[in-house]
Protein backbone atom coordinates (compact mmCIF):
# COMPACT_ATOMS: atom_id res chain seq x y z
CA UNK A 1 0.00 0.00 0.00
CA UNK A 2 1.33 3.67 -0.64
CA UNK A 3 2.06 5.84 1.73
CA UNK A 4 1.34 9.14 1.41
CA UNK A 5 3.39 11.68 3.49
CA UNK A 6 1.82 14.76 4.90
CA UNK A 7 4.21 17.20 2.85
CA UNK A 8 2.68 15.17 -0.21
CA UNK A 9 -1.24 15.85 0.95
CA UNK A 10 -0.35 19.64 1.84
CA UNK A 11 1.25 19.78 -1.81
CA UNK A 12 -1.47 18.23 -3.41
CA UNK A 13 -4.11 20.68 -1.49
CA UNK A 14 -1.81 24.05 -2.45
CA UNK A 15 -2.02 22.93 -6.24
CA UNK A 16 -5.71 23.64 -5.98
CA UNK A 17 -5.22 26.54 -3.72
CA UNK A 18 -7.30 28.71 -5.71
CA UNK A 19 -10.41 26.21 -6.01
CA UNK A 20 -9.62 25.90 -1.81
CA UNK A 21 -9.78 29.73 -1.96
CA UNK A 22 -12.77 29.94 -4.02
CA UNK A 23 -14.66 27.34 -2.01
CA UNK A 24 -13.62 29.18 1.69
CA UNK A 25 -14.99 32.07 -0.26
CA UNK A 26 -17.98 30.20 -0.58
CA UNK A 27 -18.07 29.34 2.84
CA UNK A 28 -17.75 32.21 4.80
CA UNK A 29 -20.55 34.35 2.42
CA UNK A 30 -23.05 31.64 3.12
CA UNK A 31 -22.37 31.51 6.68
CA UNK A 32 -22.73 34.76 7.08
CA UNK A 33 -25.54 34.80 4.40
CA UNK A 34 -27.23 32.02 6.75
CA UNK A 35 -27.11 34.09 9.98
CA UNK A 36 -28.61 37.27 8.12
CA UNK A 37 -31.45 34.97 7.18
CA UNK A 38 -31.92 33.26 10.19
CA UNK A 39 -32.37 36.64 11.81
CA UNK A 40 -36.24 36.56 12.72
CA UNK A 41 -38.41 38.91 14.70
CA UNK A 42 -39.51 38.26 18.22
CA UNK A 43 -42.75 39.96 20.00
CA UNK A 44 -42.80 40.44 23.52
CA UNK A 45 -45.73 40.90 25.89
CA UNK A 46 -46.32 41.76 29.62
CA UNK A 47 -48.96 40.68 31.64
CA UNK A 48 -48.93 41.95 35.31
CA UNK A 49 -50.47 40.36 38.81
CA UNK A 50 -51.50 43.22 41.22
CA UNK A 51 -51.18 41.37 44.67
CA UNK A 52 -53.42 42.27 47.41
CA UNK A 53 -53.29 41.70 50.85
CA UNK A 54 -56.34 40.69 53.57
CA UNK A 55 -57.28 43.85 55.80
CA UNK A 56 -55.34 43.38 59.36
CA UNK A 57 -55.98 44.67 62.42
CA UNK A 58 -55.06 47.81 63.11
CA UNK A 59 -52.59 46.73 65.61
CA UNK A 60 -50.37 45.37 63.20
CA UNK A 61 -47.57 47.90 62.74
CA UNK A 62 -46.27 49.06 59.23
CA UNK A 63 -43.05 47.04 58.79
CA UNK A 64 -44.97 43.94 59.74
CA UNK A 65 -47.80 44.78 56.48
CA UNK A 66 -44.30 45.84 54.28
CA UNK A 67 -42.74 42.46 55.29
CA UNK A 68 -46.20 40.53 54.08
CA UNK A 69 -46.32 42.19 51.24
CA UNK A 70 -42.37 41.32 50.13
CA UNK A 71 -42.65 38.05 51.25
CA UNK A 72 -46.02 37.79 49.17
CA UNK A 73 -44.51 39.20 45.84
CA UNK A 74 -41.58 36.95 46.47
CA UNK A 75 -44.14 34.25 46.74
CA UNK A 76 -45.91 34.79 44.19
CA UNK A 77 -42.69 35.56 41.74
CA UNK A 78 -41.37 32.40 42.61
CA UNK A 79 -44.79 30.69 42.14
CA UNK A 80 -44.81 32.02 37.87
CA UNK A 81 -42.04 30.40 36.86
CA UNK A 82 -42.09 27.24 39.26
CA UNK A 83 -42.12 23.82 37.21
CA UNK A 84 -45.77 23.41 38.15
CA UNK A 85 -47.26 26.29 36.76
CA UNK A 86 -44.40 25.79 33.23
CA UNK A 87 -45.74 22.01 33.05
CA UNK A 88 -49.49 22.88 33.48
CA UNK A 89 -49.35 25.94 31.32
CA UNK A 90 -47.32 23.81 28.56
CA UNK A 91 -50.18 21.20 28.27
CA UNK A 92 -53.14 24.07 28.79
CA UNK A 93 -51.47 25.69 25.48
CA UNK A 94 -50.73 22.38 23.74
CA UNK A 95 -54.86 21.15 24.50
CA UNK A 96 -56.54 24.68 23.56
CA UNK A 97 -54.61 25.93 20.94
CA UNK A 98 -52.29 22.86 19.83
CA UNK A 99 -48.97 24.98 20.88
CA UNK A 100 -46.83 22.61 22.14
CA UNK A 101 -43.65 24.13 24.01
CA UNK A 102 -41.79 22.15 26.68
CA UNK A 103 -41.60 23.78 29.73
CA UNK A 104 -38.21 24.05 30.21
CA UNK A 105 -38.51 26.75 26.92
CA UNK A 106 -41.45 28.21 28.49
CA UNK A 107 -39.30 28.83 31.36
CA UNK A 108 -36.55 30.45 29.62
CA UNK A 109 -38.87 32.89 27.48
CA UNK A 110 -40.30 34.26 30.64
CA UNK A 111 -38.71 36.73 32.94
CA UNK A 112 -40.59 38.02 36.22
CA UNK A 113 -40.25 41.56 37.66
CA UNK A 114 -41.35 43.60 40.50
CA UNK A 115 -41.98 47.38 40.55
CA UNK A 116 -40.26 49.64 43.43
CA UNK A 117 -42.38 50.45 45.62
CA UNK A 118 -45.26 48.60 44.34
CA UNK A 119 -47.25 45.28 44.89
CA UNK A 120 -47.39 44.77 41.33
CA UNK A 121 -45.29 41.76 39.45
CA UNK A 122 -44.37 42.00 35.52
CA UNK A 123 -44.21 38.57 33.80
CA UNK A 124 -42.82 39.28 30.42
CA UNK A 125 -43.21 36.76 27.80
CA UNK A 126 -41.07 36.58 24.59
CA UNK A 127 -41.64 34.40 21.80
CA UNK A 128 -41.44 34.01 18.09
CA UNK A 129 -45.36 34.33 17.04
CA UNK A 130 -46.79 37.05 17.99
CA UNK A 131 -50.64 35.30 18.74
CA UNK A 132 -48.92 32.38 20.68
CA UNK A 133 -46.88 35.36 22.29
CA UNK A 134 -49.70 36.59 23.89
CA UNK A 135 -51.58 33.35 24.53
CA UNK A 136 -48.60 32.16 26.54
CA UNK A 137 -48.32 35.21 28.51
CA UNK A 138 -52.25 35.00 29.81
CA UNK A 139 -52.04 31.35 30.01
CA UNK A 140 -49.30 31.54 32.70
CA UNK A 141 -51.74 34.25 34.59
CA UNK A 142 -54.08 31.60 34.44
CA UNK A 143 -52.13 28.99 35.81
CA UNK A 144 -50.14 30.76 37.92
CA UNK A 145 -53.76 31.78 39.75
CA UNK A 146 -54.90 28.29 40.06
CA UNK A 147 -51.67 27.09 41.42
CA UNK A 148 -51.69 30.41 43.46
CA UNK A 149 -54.68 29.61 45.40
CA UNK A 150 -54.20 26.13 46.66
CA UNK A 151 -50.83 27.74 48.11
CA UNK A 152 -51.92 31.19 49.94
CA UNK A 153 -55.30 31.39 49.73
CA UNK A 154 -55.32 34.48 52.15
CA UNK A 155 -53.53 36.72 49.30
CA UNK A 156 -55.52 38.01 46.32
CA UNK A 157 -54.68 38.59 42.94
CA UNK A 158 -55.54 40.91 40.22
CA UNK A 159 -54.81 39.71 37.08
CA UNK A 160 -53.49 42.01 34.08
CA UNK A 161 -53.79 39.98 31.21
CA UNK A 162 -51.82 41.04 28.32
CA UNK A 163 -53.04 42.58 25.34
CA UNK A 164 -50.29 44.12 23.18
CA UNK A 165 -47.68 42.54 21.80
CA UNK A 166 -44.32 44.55 20.77
CA UNK A 167 -42.76 43.34 17.97
CA UNK A 168 -38.19 43.87 18.55
CA UNK A 169 -35.71 43.03 15.85
CA UNK A 170 -32.72 40.16 17.06
CA UNK A 171 -30.03 41.66 15.31
CA UNK A 172 -27.42 39.01 15.64
CA UNK A 173 -24.72 42.13 15.85
CA UNK A 174 -21.15 42.18 14.59
CA UNK A 175 -19.72 39.37 16.60
CA UNK A 176 -21.97 37.01 15.29
CA UNK A 177 -21.23 37.89 11.98
CA UNK A 178 -17.51 37.33 12.54
CA UNK A 179 -18.58 34.06 14.32
CA UNK A 180 -20.44 32.80 11.38
CA UNK A 181 -17.84 34.23 8.91
CA UNK A 182 -14.88 32.35 10.64
CA UNK A 183 -17.46 29.46 10.71
CA UNK A 184 -17.68 29.52 7.48
CA UNK A 185 -13.91 29.52 6.54
CA UNK A 186 -13.20 27.14 8.82
CA UNK A 187 -15.79 24.87 6.99
CA UNK A 188 -14.64 26.24 3.61
CA UNK A 189 -10.80 24.80 4.05
CA UNK A 190 -12.17 22.13 5.13
CA UNK A 191 -14.30 21.08 2.14
CA UNK A 192 -11.56 22.73 -0.35
CA UNK A 193 -9.07 20.18 1.00
CA UNK A 194 -11.27 17.31 0.93
CA UNK A 195 -12.24 18.57 -2.46
CA UNK A 196 -8.57 18.82 -3.63
CA UNK A 197 -7.25 15.85 -2.01
CA UNK A 198 -10.26 14.21 -4.57
CA UNK A 199 -9.44 15.92 -7.59
CA UNK A 200 -5.90 14.58 -6.92
CA UNK A 201 -7.00 11.09 -6.35
CA UNK A 202 -10.42 10.44 -8.15
CA UNK A 203 -8.80 11.72 -11.86
CA UNK A 204 -8.34 10.09 -14.77
CA UNK A 205 -5.76 11.82 -16.14
CA UNK A 206 -1.30 11.79 -14.94
CA UNK A 207 -1.74 15.08 -13.05
CA UNK A 208 1.50 15.11 -11.28
CA UNK A 209 5.12 12.85 -11.32
CA UNK A 210 3.92 10.79 -8.81
CA UNK A 211 1.78 9.33 -11.21
CA UNK A 212 4.60 8.10 -13.47
CA UNK A 213 8.06 8.24 -11.51
CA UNK A 214 6.41 6.41 -8.24
CA UNK A 215 3.82 4.20 -9.93
CA UNK A 216 6.53 2.60 -12.47
CA UNK A 217 9.84 3.76 -10.76
CA UNK A 218 10.74 5.89 -13.85
CA UNK A 219 13.28 8.80 -13.54
CA UNK A 220 11.51 11.80 -14.61
CA UNK A 221 13.88 13.88 -16.68
CA UNK A 222 12.32 17.06 -16.70
CA UNK A 223 9.68 19.09 -17.02
CA UNK A 224 8.68 21.02 -20.27
CA UNK A 225 6.13 23.77 -20.87
CA UNK A 226 3.78 23.60 -23.83
CA UNK A 227 3.53 27.29 -23.71
CA UNK A 228 7.22 28.40 -25.56
CA UNK B 1 2.43 49.55 -28.61
CA UNK B 2 3.01 48.97 -25.03
CA UNK B 3 1.08 45.72 -25.18
CA UNK B 4 3.09 44.31 -28.41
CA UNK B 5 6.43 45.29 -26.01
CA UNK B 6 4.54 43.62 -23.32
CA UNK B 7 3.86 40.24 -25.32
CA UNK B 8 7.19 40.31 -26.79
CA UNK B 9 8.87 40.14 -23.33
CA UNK B 10 6.36 36.99 -22.48
CA UNK B 11 7.51 34.96 -25.30
CA UNK B 12 10.70 36.10 -24.79
CA UNK B 13 10.76 34.93 -21.08
CA UNK B 14 8.47 32.03 -21.56
CA UNK B 15 11.02 31.25 -24.65
CA UNK B 16 14.13 31.46 -22.05
CA UNK B 17 12.52 29.24 -19.78
CA UNK B 18 11.72 26.81 -22.28
CA UNK B 19 15.14 26.12 -23.59
CA UNK B 20 16.52 26.65 -19.67
CA UNK B 21 14.14 23.21 -19.26
CA UNK B 22 15.03 21.30 -22.33
CA UNK B 23 18.99 21.64 -21.70
CA UNK B 24 18.08 20.31 -18.43
CA UNK B 25 16.44 17.54 -19.28
CA UNK B 26 19.41 17.19 -22.10
CA UNK B 27 22.63 17.36 -19.32
CA UNK B 28 20.71 14.39 -17.74
CA UNK B 29 19.91 12.21 -20.79
CA UNK B 30 23.23 12.72 -21.74
CA UNK B 31 24.41 11.29 -18.77
CA UNK B 32 22.15 8.37 -18.81
CA UNK B 33 23.54 8.30 -22.47
CA UNK B 34 27.15 7.91 -21.12
CA UNK B 35 26.51 5.36 -18.67
CA UNK B 36 23.96 3.20 -20.44
CA UNK B 37 25.57 3.61 -24.05
CA UNK B 38 22.86 3.86 -26.64
CA UNK B 39 23.06 5.04 -29.57
CA UNK B 40 19.20 5.68 -30.74
CA UNK B 41 15.87 7.28 -28.31
CA UNK B 42 12.72 6.45 -29.18
CA UNK B 43 10.84 9.37 -27.83
CA UNK B 44 7.05 8.09 -27.49
CA UNK B 45 4.04 8.79 -25.64
CA UNK B 46 0.84 7.01 -24.96
CA UNK B 47 -1.52 8.75 -26.80
CA UNK B 48 -1.52 11.65 -29.40
CA UNK B 49 -1.08 15.58 -28.23
CA UNK B 50 1.25 15.00 -25.42
CA UNK B 51 3.92 17.08 -27.05
CA UNK B 52 5.96 14.17 -28.06
CA UNK B 53 7.18 15.67 -31.23
CA UNK B 54 7.85 19.18 -29.55
CA UNK B 55 10.18 17.46 -27.09
CA UNK B 56 11.78 15.05 -29.86
CA UNK B 57 12.77 18.27 -31.74
CA UNK B 58 13.77 20.00 -29.32
CA UNK B 59 15.71 18.18 -27.33
CA UNK B 60 17.38 16.86 -30.76
CA UNK B 61 18.22 20.54 -31.24
CA UNK B 62 19.77 21.18 -27.91
CA UNK B 63 21.80 18.22 -28.12
CA UNK B 64 23.47 19.60 -31.72
CA UNK B 65 24.64 22.73 -29.81
CA UNK B 66 26.71 20.40 -28.11
CA UNK B 67 28.49 19.82 -30.76
CA UNK B 68 26.99 16.18 -31.16
CA UNK B 69 26.17 14.87 -34.63
CA UNK B 70 22.06 14.12 -34.24
CA UNK B 71 19.46 13.15 -36.68
CA UNK B 72 15.68 13.75 -36.03
CA UNK B 73 13.79 10.52 -37.56
CA UNK B 74 10.27 11.21 -38.03
CA UNK B 75 8.79 7.81 -38.11
CA UNK B 76 5.12 8.86 -37.57
CA UNK B 77 3.94 7.99 -40.57
CA UNK B 78 -0.21 8.05 -40.01
CA UNK B 79 0.56 12.26 -40.11
CA UNK B 80 2.03 14.76 -42.16
CA UNK B 81 5.48 15.71 -40.96
CA UNK B 82 5.44 19.09 -38.86
CA UNK B 83 9.31 18.60 -38.74
CA UNK B 84 10.08 20.08 -42.47
CA UNK B 85 10.68 23.07 -40.76
CA UNK B 86 13.95 22.50 -39.50
CA UNK B 87 15.25 22.43 -43.20
CA UNK B 88 14.80 26.48 -43.69
CA UNK B 89 16.33 26.73 -47.09
CA UNK B 90 18.23 23.14 -47.19
CA UNK B 91 17.27 21.41 -49.95
CA UNK B 92 14.87 18.79 -49.23
CA UNK B 93 16.06 14.75 -50.04
CA UNK B 94 13.39 11.75 -50.41
CA UNK B 95 11.39 11.08 -47.91
CA UNK B 96 11.08 8.19 -45.18
CA UNK B 97 8.00 6.80 -46.55
CA UNK B 98 9.12 6.80 -50.30
CA UNK B 99 12.37 5.15 -49.07
CA UNK B 100 10.42 2.40 -47.09
CA UNK B 101 8.39 1.99 -50.57
CA UNK B 102 9.41 -1.74 -51.63
CA UNK B 103 9.52 -0.70 -55.51
CA UNK B 104 11.83 2.34 -53.94
CA UNK B 105 15.66 2.40 -55.19
CA UNK B 106 16.85 4.67 -53.09
CA UNK B 107 20.02 4.30 -50.90
CA UNK B 108 19.71 5.05 -47.36
CA UNK B 109 22.10 7.64 -47.39
CA UNK B 110 19.53 9.92 -49.47
CA UNK B 111 17.10 10.42 -47.01
CA UNK B 112 19.02 12.00 -44.47
CA UNK B 113 18.67 15.54 -45.00
CA UNK B 114 20.74 18.63 -43.46
CA UNK B 115 19.03 21.03 -41.26
CA UNK B 116 19.63 24.76 -40.99
CA UNK B 117 20.60 23.99 -37.59
CA UNK B 118 24.64 22.47 -37.29
CA UNK B 119 25.24 18.92 -36.41
CA UNK B 120 21.19 18.35 -37.22
CA UNK B 121 19.55 16.48 -39.95
CA UNK B 122 16.28 15.10 -40.36
CA UNK B 123 14.73 12.13 -42.08
CA UNK B 124 10.92 13.35 -42.56
CA UNK B 125 8.38 11.79 -43.42
CA UNK B 126 6.30 13.48 -46.38
CA UNK B 127 2.75 12.45 -46.36
CA UNK B 128 -0.23 9.54 -44.52
CA UNK B 129 0.87 6.28 -45.27
CA UNK B 130 -1.77 3.64 -44.99
CA UNK B 131 0.31 0.61 -44.91
CA UNK B 132 2.69 2.48 -42.36
CA UNK B 133 3.03 -0.37 -39.68
CA UNK B 134 4.07 -2.67 -42.70
CA UNK B 135 6.82 -0.26 -43.90
CA UNK B 136 7.95 0.65 -40.16
CA UNK B 137 8.77 -3.16 -39.84
CA UNK B 138 10.56 -3.64 -42.91
CA UNK B 139 14.12 -4.59 -43.48
CA UNK B 140 14.66 -1.44 -45.05
CA UNK B 141 13.71 0.53 -41.64
CA UNK B 142 16.00 -1.60 -39.54
CA UNK B 143 18.68 -0.84 -42.26
CA UNK B 144 17.99 2.74 -41.95
CA UNK B 145 18.47 3.04 -38.20
CA UNK B 146 21.31 0.67 -38.39
CA UNK B 147 22.79 3.09 -41.13
CA UNK B 148 21.92 6.47 -38.68
CA UNK B 149 22.93 4.71 -35.59
CA UNK B 150 26.47 3.93 -37.48
CA UNK B 151 26.84 7.60 -38.81
CA UNK B 152 25.25 9.68 -35.95
CA UNK B 153 26.27 10.03 -32.40
CA UNK B 154 22.55 9.98 -31.68
CA UNK B 155 19.33 8.80 -33.20
CA UNK B 156 16.53 10.54 -31.63
CA UNK B 157 13.03 9.11 -33.15
CA UNK B 158 9.72 10.42 -32.95
CA UNK B 159 7.21 7.36 -32.63
CA UNK B 160 3.45 6.96 -33.39
CA UNK B 161 1.63 6.57 -30.46
CA UNK B 162 2.38 3.64 -28.47
CA UNK B 163 -1.65 3.10 -28.00
CA UNK B 164 -4.22 1.87 -30.67
CA UNK B 165 -1.44 1.02 -33.43
CA UNK B 166 1.64 -1.48 -33.74
CA UNK B 167 3.63 1.31 -34.97
CA UNK B 168 4.85 2.95 -32.03
CA UNK B 169 6.39 -0.23 -30.57
CA UNK B 170 7.97 -1.35 -34.11
CA UNK B 171 10.22 1.49 -33.13
CA UNK B 172 10.48 1.05 -29.65
CA UNK B 173 11.97 -2.57 -30.62
CA UNK B 174 14.47 -0.26 -33.05
CA UNK B 175 15.79 1.56 -30.56
CA UNK B 176 18.41 1.00 -28.27
CA UNK B 177 16.80 3.64 -25.77
CA UNK B 178 13.35 5.11 -24.79
CA UNK B 179 11.56 8.32 -23.39
CA UNK B 180 8.80 8.82 -22.50
CA UNK B 181 6.28 11.72 -22.20
CA UNK B 182 3.45 12.50 -21.18
CA UNK B 183 1.70 15.50 -20.85
CA UNK B 184 -0.24 16.83 -17.67
CA UNK B 185 -3.97 16.67 -17.57
CA UNK B 186 -4.21 15.29 -21.06
CA UNK B 187 -2.35 11.58 -20.78
CA UNK B 188 -4.87 9.27 -19.12
CA UNK B 189 -3.19 6.86 -16.05
CA UNK B 190 -5.06 3.88 -17.56
CA UNK B 191 -2.88 4.64 -21.15
CA UNK B 192 0.60 5.16 -19.23
CA UNK B 193 -0.49 2.10 -17.19
CA UNK B 194 -1.13 0.50 -20.73
CA UNK B 195 1.53 1.72 -22.64
CA UNK B 196 4.42 0.78 -19.66
CA UNK B 197 3.20 -2.88 -19.97
CA UNK B 198 3.57 -2.91 -23.27
CA UNK B 199 7.42 -1.29 -22.62
CA UNK B 200 7.51 -4.35 -20.30
CA UNK B 201 6.57 -7.04 -22.14
CA UNK B 202 9.47 -6.29 -24.88
CA UNK B 203 11.93 -5.16 -21.90
CA UNK B 204 12.46 -1.72 -23.67
CA UNK B 205 15.22 0.29 -21.98
CA UNK B 206 12.68 3.20 -20.77
CA UNK B 207 15.54 5.80 -19.78
CA UNK B 208 12.77 8.19 -18.11
CA UNK B 209 10.46 10.57 -19.23
CA UNK B 210 9.36 13.98 -19.70
CA UNK B 211 6.06 15.57 -18.20
CA UNK B 212 4.69 18.17 -20.31
CA UNK B 213 2.62 20.64 -19.09
CA UNK B 214 0.80 23.82 -20.18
Amino acid sequence: MKVISLQEIFSMIIKHIKLVILITLIGIVAMVGYGVFREHSTYVTTSQILIKLPKTDKDVNMDTANLQVSRAISTSNAMVTSDTVMVKSAKALESKYDYSIKPDDLKSSVVVTTNMNSQLINVQVTGDNKKQTLRTANMLLKQFNKESKKVNSDVQYNLIKAHHVYKTSSHSGTKAYIKSGITGAIIGVILGAVVALYLEFASKYVIDQRDVSDKYNLHLLGSVSSDK
Amino acid sequence: MVDNQKQQAHVEASSSKHIQEIQAIRTKLLYIQQQREFKSLAVVSTESGSGRTSVAVDLAKSIANTGRSVVLLDADLSSSSSMKALLGNKATTASLSEYLEPSSQLEVAQVVSNTEFSNLSLVANAKDIPNATDLLGSEKMTALVAYLESNYDLVIIDTPELIGKPDGMIMVNLADAVLLVAKLHHTLRSSVAKGMNMLKEVNANVVGWVENHE
